[in-house]
C-alpha cells in the first residue's frame, strides 16, 4: 500500500519537475534571445509549461493522504467500550 | 559578459530552481522527512514562481530597448532616421546629442508619460506582434494618436531653452497652448522634422566614429 504511494508520488514528481524544468530551459532560452517574439515564448511556453509543473506539484500533495491517517488506527476502534 | 549582467540574477535563480527540483525529482525519499518537504514546496512552488517575477521583468525591460523596437524589419527606416545629419530634426538630434538614453530611444519618446502610460505601452506592443506575425501592418506606420506635448514636456518642461524660447514666447497664448496641447510641437512651422522616413533616400547620415 505504503510502496504504491511511494511509487505513485514519485511518478508525479518527476512530471512535475519534468514540466517545471522543461519551462525554466524555455525561459532561460527566451531570455538570450533578443527578438521581440521572445516575450511571446517566454509566456505562452514557458510561462505555460511552468504553471502546469505547479498545478501537477500541488494536485500530487493535495491528494496524498495524511500521515496521521496513514498510521493510525480509524478512532472510532481507539475509543474505550463501557 | 556586459550583455549577461542584467539577466544574471534571473539565470542564477532558474539555475537554483532547476538543480532543487532535480535532486527531489532524483531522491524523492527525501520528501518523507519535514526538510525534504520545505525544500519541494520552494523548489515546486516559491522558486519556480520568483523565476518567472524576474523573468518577466527581464522581458519588459529589455522590450524599452532601441533593438527590440528595431528588431521588426518594418522599423528599420525609423531607426535609420535616428541618423539623420540635420539638426531639424527632431528624433535624430535627440539621439545624436544623447538628450534620450540611445539604448532606450525609442520608448523614451514613444512612451505614455500618464499613470498608466508604460502598461499601455505594453499592450500596443502586444498589438505590434500581432500586427507582424498574425496580420499584416499598415503601411506606412502611423501613431494611434496624434503626437501629444506631454511627452516632450515631460523633460522640456521647466527647462529654460523652452521657457524663455523667443518662439514659445512670441505671445503669451502660445505658451499657455503648447502646454494644454492645443498647439504641437511637432505642428507645421515648428519642430516638423519627425522621422519623414519617406524621403530617406534623399537624406546625408551620420556616421558615428566607434
Amino acid at each position: 500500500m505504503m510502496n504504491s504511494q511511494n511509487q505513485l508520488l514519485g511518478k508525479r514528481l518527476r512530471l512535475a519537475g519534468g514540466l517545471i524544468i522543461s519551462g525554466l530551459v524555455v525561459q532561460a532560452v527566451s531570455l538570450f534571445w533578443n527578438h521581440p517574439l521572445s516575450f511571446i515564448v517566454f509566456i505562452s511556453v514557458g510561462t505555460l509549461l511552468l504553471a502546469a509543473g505547479i498545478v501537477t506539484y500541488l494536485l500530487t500533495i493535495v491528494s496524498l493522504p495524511r500521515e496521521d491517517q496513514q498510521e493510525s488506527p480509524p478512532i472510532h476502534n481507539m475509543r474505550k467500550t463501557p | 559578459m556586459r550583455e549577461l549582467l542584467p539577466i544574471a540574477p534571473v539565470l542564477a535563480v532558474l539555475a537554483i530552481t532547476t538543480v532543487v527540483v532535480a535532486l527531489v525529482v532524483l531522491r524523492p525519499g527525501l520528501t518523507a522527512v519535514r526538510g525534504g518537504k520545505i525544500l519541494a514546496f520552494f523548489g515546486f512552488l516559491i522558486f519556480p514562481v520568483v523565476a518567472a517575477l524576474l523573468g518577466f521583468e527581464s522581458h519588459v525591460e529589455r522590450s524599452k530597448e532601441t533593438s527590440f523596437c528595431l528588431g521588426c524589419h518594418i522599423m528599420a527606416p525609423y531607426g535609420k532616421s535616428l541618423y539623420v545629419d540635420d539638426p531639424s530634426y527632431i528624433p535624430a538630434s535627440h539621439f545624436q546629442n544623447a538628450r534620450v538614453p540611445r539604448d532606450q530611444a525609442c520608448y523614451t519618446c514613444h512612451t505614455d508619460y500618464s499613470i498608466y502610460g508604460g502598461f499601455r505601452s505594453k499592450i500596443r506592443g502586444l498589438h505590434h506582434i500581432y500586427a507582424q506575425y498574425l496580420s499584416t501592418p499598415q503601411q506606412p506606420v502611423k501613431l494611434y494618436h496624434p503626437y501629444n506635448n506631454r511627452e516632450c514636456l515631460h523633460c522640456h518642461l521647466g527647462a529654460r531653452s523652452f521657457e524663455q524660447g523667443a518662439v514659445h514666447n512670441a505671445d503669451p497664448q502660445t505658451m499657455i497652448d503648447i502646454k494644454s496641447n492645443k498647439l504641437s510641437c511637432v505642428s507645421s512651422g515648428c519642430h516638423e522634422n519627425v522621422h519623414d522616413v519617406s524621403n530617406a533616400g534623399h537624406l546625408k547620415y551620420w556616421r558615428p566614429q566607434q
